[in-house]
């Protein structure tokens, strides 16, 4: 068959058939990285170390943490992303105060809830506990495999790897959400599933896209370079 | 009685060694590789290393610049690991007059030449179960996280060995997660056969790490592992 052949109509539907099918297969395959830089091009940057654009106080506030030398400082109660997310990949970076004076739960706590609801904790447990209270622990639901915690004041980081839960059209759970977690590149969760939501979670209706939250506890804990790879909306 | 003191104190000190043990540190300070971590390449000789099939001929690789080469055959550990997190940085050399499994190839095998995440340039390619970060020929990485040749990467591996009962009988495949680049390229994947082909016996016991000579010049560098469990 010959280009003259083709009918006008056909061709027009023709190339809006390849458009289709040419244009998801050049997303696929745009480049997640240009050379050695560590995020990847498909992230959504939380913060950046200059700005708190992104999130807000609970009750809708602009968010009023201490931002200086690249890092936010906790301020003035729990902050939220803006944007909401469901499946995930999470990467965070913390810095605990030395609180030596303090112990427990009093010796820089904070903590990282993703879709509003799910805890892993932050506190300083170095050189002691790996209970689910303490840092890197799934609050009250699972303890890490291992304590990786650096020592206070140096900076620290979690990779998370999140599932939200699954419901059916009745609003029926039908899978508990999952967690993969890395301390400091160390794997401390594989795949463990939350039976529920940890304590002070403020997402309502878990089958729903959540924000993520970091907690104030009152301790001068810092956070800097926190990006999120949405895996899959709800 | 003072047979009754002397097993309090070794009772004592057996158990705050083992507390010691459990909470010993990982990390001093900001250095990246843990405690608990076996290093078997840390840019300076291939001592942990032999040639595949050897238990004791020492490895041909190259060593230069804290990297080592690919070049004289497949290599493998002297150790052996069943499950385990391994860490390897990988560079692979811009070879634009080849193409598909030409280009830059390797591989890291798990549990002996067994399971296989395939090393390959496939920046910028739509990834398939041949291409780099795939457990070969099983499952195509959710993602590609490739860098561009010439540019070092990393694979960040969970291995869970297959699981056989008494009888000798499978009763779990081989799992694993992958991160390349920091991002995550499998969750928790099923393995149901090793991956060079699936007629091979599945291992039983631990066995070692085998990094691939595919006539390609692909570099190593700063390579450990953590048995899990």
């Amino acid at each position: 068959m010959t280009e003259r052949m083709v009918p006008r109509m056909n061709r027009f539907v023709f190339v809006i058939a390849l458009l289709c099918f040419a244009l998801p297969a050049l997303a696929a395959e745009t480049p997640l990285f240009k050379g050695s830089e560590g995020i990847p091009a498909d992230a959504v940057i939380l913060f950046d170390g200059k700005d708190l654009d992104n999130w807000a106080y609970l009750d809708g506030r602009p968010a009023d943490w201490k931002v200086t030398d690249g890092y936010m400082e906790v301020r003035g109660g729990n902050i939220r992303t803006k944007q909401e997310f469901g499946d995930c990949q999470i990467h965070v970076e913390f810095w605990l105060p030395n609180m030596d004076k303090a112990s427990g739960q009093g010796r820089a706590n904070s903590g990282v809830y993703v879709q509003g609801s799910y805890e892993i904790q932050i506190l300083d447990s170095y050189g002691f506990g790996k209970e689910s209270g303490d840092c890197g622990g799934i609050y009250g639901i699972a303890a890490p495999l291992v304590n990786a915690c650096r020592p206070p004041e140096h900076w620290q980081s979690y990779d998370i790897l999140f599932h939200a839960p699954r419901y059916d059209d009745k609003g029926n759970k039908i899978a508990n959400a999952r967690l993969t977690v890395l301390h400091n590149g160390v794997l401390i969760h594989e795949n463990v599933e939350l039976p529920n939501a940890t304590a002070a979670g403020i997402q309502r209706d878990l089958s729903k896209p959540g924000p993520l939250m970091l907690q104030d506890h009152g301790n001068p804990v810092r956070f800097r370079n926190i990006w999120i790879r949405p895996l899959t909306t709800l | 009685m003072i047979r009754s003191m002397l097993v309090a104190m070794l009772t004592s000190v057996i158990i705050s060694t083992t507390a010691f043990s459990q909470t010993q540190p990982l990390f001093k300070g900001s250095e990246s590789v843990p405690a608990d971590a076996i290093i078997l390449f840390d840019g300076k000789d291939l001592s942990q290393w032999v040639q595949r099939g050897s238990e004791d001929e020492p490895a041909k690789w190259k060593v230069e610049n804290g990297y080592t080469i690919a070049g004289g055959g497949d290599i493998w550990t002297r150790r052996k690991f069943a499950d385990c997190q391994l860490h390897v940085e990988f560079w692979l050399p811009l070879m634009a007059d080849r193409s598909g499994q030409a280009r830059a190839n390797s591989g890291v095998f798990l549990q002996g030449w067994n399971y296989e995440v395939q090393i390959l340039d496939s920046y910028g390619q739509k990834p398939g179960k041949g291409d780099c970060g795939a457990i070969y020929n099983i499952h195509p990485p959710m993602v590609n996280a490739c860098r561009p040749p010439e540019t070092w990467q990393s694979f960040d591996i969970f291995f869970h060995a297959p699981k056989f009962d008494e009888k000798g009988n499978k009763i779990a495949n081989a799992r694993m997660s992958v991160l390349l680049n920091g991002v995550w390229i499998h969750e928790n994947a099923d393995v149901p056969t090793c991956t060079p082909s699936a007629s091979m016996p599945e291992p039983r016991e631990p066995d070692r790490i085998v990094l691939q000579d595919h006539g390609c010049p692909v570099r190593f560098r700063n390579i450990w592992v953590r048995p899990l469990q």
